[in-house]
């Protein structure tokens, strides 16, 4: 096959490819598949998507612009087809754009497939306890208290409160510390354990970035998790 | 602000949700991502809104018919649960959309302190009533 064959076949083979991660949930919507599924898939494979299309390009490219001999040495002469050419260029730029677009804003992938799906490790909340302990009565309290509960296996983070007489415990995802060696830790520092308070589920720690369902509900639980606490809800952009 | 404002009220006693909207074109997730770092305080929790739909359930709650809800600050005593679609009426909230809502809600960063210490104090008071199961515990040990 002649290169005025493979060109116009290889731009679109590279637009197709390098776009692939954000079409291909749009196609898989129409299919009632769900995006979500599609494009996790494939944002792990963004950096092979790019590198085919990279090689497609230069292809692309040398196809389009190799100086081609006006005529072969039998005398035959290649037919010139400007109109060919300039649709071949038009496309292979375009899909160029298209490439580095990508390559530069992965975020536009969410954008155009109507939203990321929900990351499901920084939808799940890090688990933390609250605790009622007795004998914190003044502020100096609250320092071994929390190295106490430091040193528990599974917590990773503690912030007393004397004031409210409770214990915030933040915990290593899927850690279950009993109530026991919680126990035990605080007696070894003369303080007592009185009672866990229910509903063990908490809010993620500040670091991660829960991604909101469009009615909202991750932020609705969370508020209602608190429902014992004053609570500020500041709704901000983030430019 | 909002984190000056958290290190002005050591208490657990209260909670920040901070919600990161698509507000401009460019607001895209990556810069959530980042602006995460004004508000570090541990009593905060960020989202990601994806889309409009929330700010602009926000827009009722604070009288507010212009655009969705954001730059705006709503506060919430203890015991308020949001148990309906829209999200529930804040006992104050302040903002900085000057001409759209009342000046008198400017956000002032001491008014915000003094109003969340209220709160706060408000909450102690409720959740610092012993449980009766509390009490037996007490009584036993």
């Amino acid at each position: 096959m002649k290169a005025g064959v493979w060109a116009p076949i290889g731009s679109v083979a590279l637009a197709a490819v390098s776009s692939a991660c954000c079409w291909m949930p749009i196609v898989t919507i129409g299919l009632g598949l769900g995006a979500g599924g599609a494009a996790v898939m494939l944002e792990g494979y963004r950096w092979v998507f790019l590198g085919v299309a990279s090689v497609l390009l230069g292809l692309g490219f040398h196809l389009n612009y190799r100086r081609e001999a006006p005529c072969a040495p039998d005398g035959s002469c290649l037919p010139r087809r400007p109109l060919l050419r300039l649709i071949n260029r038009t496309i292979l730029w375009g899909s160029a754009i298209l490439v580095a677009i990508f390559a530069l804003f992965p975020e536009l992938r969410s954008a155009i497939s109507g939203g990321a799906p929900p990351n499901v490790e920084a939808s799940l909340p890090e688990s933390t306890v609250v605790l009622e302990v007795a004998g914190m009565t003044c502020a100096a309290c609250e320092a071994p208290v929390e190295q106490a509960l430091r040193a528990a296996h599974g917590v990773r983070e503690a912030h007393a409160d004397a004031a409210s007489g409770r214990v915030t415990l933040s915990l290593d995802r899927g850690a279950t510390p009993n109530d026991s060696l919680l126990q035990s830790r605080l007696k070894a520092v003369g303080y007592r354990l009185l009672r866990r308070e229910p509903n063990p589920v908490a809010p993620a720690s500040p670091r991660r970035l829960i991604r909101l369902s469009a009615d909202g509900r991750e932020l609705r639980d969370a508020f209602n998790h608190d429902v014992g606490s004053a609570r500020l809800v500041a709704l901000l952009s983030p430019t | 602000m909002v984190q000056s404002v958290l290190e002005r009220i050591p208490s657990a006693d209260v909670k920040v949700y901070v919600v990161w909207e698509p507000i401009r074109p460019w607001d895209l997730e990556g810069a959530a991502k980042k602006s995460q770092a004004l508000v570090s305080d541990k009593r905060s929790t960020h989202f990601w809104a994806r889309g409009l739909s929330l700010a602009e359930r926000f827009q009722k709650p604070i009288g507010l018919r212009t655009e969705p809800a954001w730059d705006v600050y709503l506060l919430y005593s203890s015991g308020v649960a949001w148990l309906d679609a829209s999200p529930p009426a804040p006992s104050d909230f302040m903002h900085q959309l000057s001409g759209r809502l009342p000046d008198d809600k400017l956000l002032d960063g001491e008014r915000l302190i003094r109003q969340v210490t209220g709160l706060v104090t408000h909450a102690r008071e409720t959740t610092t009533r012993p449980a009766p199961d509390t009490l037996r515990t007490r009584s036993s040990g």
